[in-house]
């Protein structure tokens, strides 16, 4: 058993927008070496949970650690263990991606060599090193998408949240980013990765988390969820769960 | 297309901005905004003509008068409205959708020109409208057809000719780099109007006795111009009903014209892309060996590549510090207290039109001030540090230019250092912090980085602080202040400014991204 804290541990998280409630006490966490797909419907409170983790949003209740730091007392050292990659990229369009990951390695305080090695490594792994010197305003979807990948990856964060990444990205990057999350969890790191694709996320979680209405309805492995019937995809159990709510 | 479907989702979506949840919604402020304007004009204007007939001024001048704030409204309506044009029609949200549907570009088109109302109307309701009002109060109100054909012209002839000069600039360069530098022309068009008439207006005050014989010296407008049509149409007399038949054809033809081409057009521009384009850089990506040396070079790769947002916040720099010459004619005042004056009013335009549109420029990337470990308070205080610089540059070339202009000596130039530090200081922060409270993160037009009741706010409390140093510098208008004198005012200009800062960071920490 691993005595270094897990990279995600969170506690009765509740989250309001005026009456409504968009997150009603969820617990969850990631393990050392995990990637746990975080799915559910439309307006189950996926966003919401990763925004409160990453520190966009602040809770109204509950626990939120990362890497052993609570986000609420700790929040630059908790802050300076995670990578988000939002749903619509926090961008500077007028600066090139290399401009920005630059930028981005010094709000991280990382090395200038070691810095620009990783960004450098990164942008020819994604395939945005030839147009890295352009200004960002326009770039396509995916080569945004990608650029916020590079620059939450930059620092080698314990942990990787991710909500829906996969949007826009064309085959081969999508497997590029599915293997570098898998490096990302076998060098030890954990990964929580939002998602609609659930043959993705079948594929590449070890663990899942289904939300509803702002509540953990289950969470396990593929296995555990699908119980007595092997046969069964994450979309059967998905969409079984959505029945019985 | 179900026109009246399409008409009833307008009315809700206009009614909802301005009235909402039971409660009035941003939309309001805007509208009232408007109608104070419209007020205020209607006001000046009937006091105007008012005593240019007591003066014993003839008619046929009035008429010259009107034909000339339609020419100036006219000019400056088609610059604004070309810039309405491309925000509204060509980059609009909703334009995929509508491209999708079974909708004819003439629709599109027509439901994007509708949709600039709010924006192209208000010139008309505050401008052109109080200056019919005021002519009709003191000469006779024109018949109310030739009141509505006049008003109507004077909104659709702009508008077709903004449409008709879009097309053409859109097939040059993407919507997305033309939109900015529009709505900066537009801005500056609008600023050489109130430059014109704020150096006017003083000196026909102090000519008021002349006042007769200054309108009478007045040249006629333009005979071939619309406005000067329209001018003649309400003015009536003679050749008035061949002015309205000129002015009521000349518009009909427009919007004809700017209907046919444009919407064939408009496909043509749409299919290239309104999207922006990526621009090569040169400047070094390394990391920066400091924090605050990368938030510097981010500062200036942004001032360098948003330049319609520089350049505007340049034009209101130097206009704000030559706005106390405007007052010399009334009020000849000592060159010290002139040059005091220029600097402190310079001031006004380092806190509204720099420091408050410095966490706004950052859009959605602000968020990284609470993504990343650097922390708001912080991530403020690296942000003032650059467009402290900036301002630094700024105060320190006025200060020279002034000091040279005004031959003044050694000690009236550190006096008027002292003077532009501490105005600087306390506008800056308080301008900070009205960015960090009222930013717009999805800002298209560089005016309107932060939201209207914010761009209020911002104006009112710079204005009320220089009025503060002013109210000071006028106590002692020629004796330079004591070097202990000086200490003090920047010991309390530094303690004041570390109130709105302090509110200003705590305002990005709490400031919340979830998204959109």
């Amino acid at each position: 058993m691993s005595l270094t804290p897990p990279p995600l541990r969170v506690e009765g998280l509740v989250r309001r927008y005026g009456a409504l409630e968009a997150v009603a006490g969820v617990s969850l966490a990631v393990g050392h070496g995990e990637i746990v797909g975080f799915l559910g419907a439309n307006g189950a409170g996926k966003t919401t949970t990763l925004r409160c983790i990453a520190g966009l949003l602040s809770p109204h209740a509950g626990h939120i650690e990362v890497a052993g730091a609570d986000l609420a007392r700790e929040p630059r050292v908790a802050k300076a263990r995670l990578g988000f990659v939002p749903d619509r990229p926090y961008l500077y369009d007028r600066l090139s991606a290399r401009e920005f990951l630059a930028f981005v390695a010094a709000l991280y305080d990382l090395p200038a060599e070691a810095a620009e090695r990783r960004a450098e490594s990164l942008l020819e792994r994604l395939e945005l090193a030839a147009d890295a010197s352009r200004t960002l305003e326009g770039y396509s979807l995916g080569m945004r998408q990608k650029t916020a990948v590079i620059a939450a990856l930059l620092h080698s964060p314990p942990l990787l949240l991710l909500d829906e990444p996969l949007n826009g990205l064309d085959p081969v990057s999508t497997r590029t980013l599915k293997d570098l999350l898998r490096e990302h969890a076998a060098a030890g790191g954990g990964v929580l990765v939002s998602t609609h694709l659930l043959d993705v996320a079948e594929r590449l979680c070890d663990r899942v988390v289904i939300l509803r209405a702002g509540r953990v309805i289950a969470q396990g492995t593929l296995a555990e969820l699908r119980g007595t019937h092997a046969d069964r995809s994450l979309e059967d159990v998905f969409l079984e769960l959505g029945r019985d709510g | 297309m179900n026109h009246a479907a399409i008409a009833r989702t307008g009315w809700t979506l206009a009614h909802r901005s301005l009235w909402s949840g039971g409660r009035p919604r941003g939309g309001v402020l805007p509208v009232l905004l408007v109608l104070l304007l419209a007020a205020a004009s209607t006001l000046a204007l009937v006091v105007m003509f008012g005593s240019a007939a007591a003066a014993g001024v003839p008619p046929a001048v009035h008429a010259n008068l009107l034909g000339w704030a339609f020419t100036l409204a006219m000019l400056m309506l088609v610059i604004g409205d070309l810039h309405a044009v491309v925000s509204a029609a060509v980059t609009a949200p909703d334009l995929d959708l509508l491209r999708a549907a079974p909708v004819s570009p003439r629709d599109i088109l027509g439901l994007k020109l509708a949709a600039t109302l709010p924006r192209t109307l208000p010139p008309v309701l505050a401008i052109a409208l109080p200056a019919v009002l005021a002519f009709g109060y003191v000469n006779g109100l024109p018949s109310l057809p030739v009141l509505l054909v006049a008003l109507f012209g004077l909104w659709a002839l702009p508008l077709a000719a903004g449409t008709l000069l879009a097309i053409p600039l859109l097939r040059l360069a993407p919507a997305a780099h033309l939109r900015e530098p529009l709505a900066l022309l537009a801005t500056l068009a609008f600023i050489a109007g109130w430059v014109a008439n704020t150096f006017w207006v003083p000196r026909l005050a102090r000519d008021t006795l002349d006042l007769a014989a200054a309108l009478r010296a007045l040249p006629a407008p333009p005979e071939g111009s619309p406005a000067t049509w329209a001018a003649h149409a309400i003015a009536g007399g003679r050749g008035a009903a061949s002015a309205l038949a000129g002015f009521a054809g000349l518009t009909l033809a427009a919007v004809v014209a700017a209907t046919a081409v444009a919407s064939g057009l408009l496909e043509v521009v749409l299919s290239r892309g309104t999207g922006a384009l990526s621009r090569l850089t040169h400047s070094s990506a390394r990391r920066a060996p400091t924090l605050a040396m990368a938030f510097l070079r981010r500062d200036a790769a942004l001032a360098a590549r948003d330049w319609p947002v520089t350049l505007d916040a340049l034009a209101g720099l130097a206009l704000w510090t030559l706005l106390p010459l405007a007052i010399l004619p009334l009020a000849p005042l000592a060159p010290l207290s002139i040059a005091r004056d220029m600097v402190i009013a310079l001031s006004v335009s380092l806190g509204h039109d720099l420091a408050a549109r410095a966490l706004p420029l950052e859009r959605d990337s602000l968020a990284w001030a609470r993504l990343s470990p650097v922390g708001g308070a912080a991530w403020l205080r690296l942000r003032a540090l650059g467009v402290g610089m900036a301002a630094l540059g700024v105060v320190s070339t006025a200060v020279l230019v002034v000091a040279l202009a005004f031959r003044l000596p050694l000690a009236g130039v550190a006096d008027v250092a002292v003077y532009a530090c501490v105005a600087a200081i306390t506008t800056m922060a308080a301008g900070l912090l009205s960015g960090a409270a009222f930013g717009e993160s999805a800002w298209t037009d560089p005016r309107a980085m932060l939201a209207p009741g914010g761009r209020l706010v911002s104006a009112v409390v710079s204005v009320a602080l220089a009025g503060a140093w002013l109210t000071l510098a006028h106590r002692h208008p020629s004796t330079p202040v004591p070097p202990l004198t000086a200490l003090g005012m920047l010991a309390g200009a530094v303690a004041f400014a570390s109130i709105p800062l302090a509110f200003a960071a705590r305002a990005l920490e709490r400031r919340e991204h979830a998204g959109r």
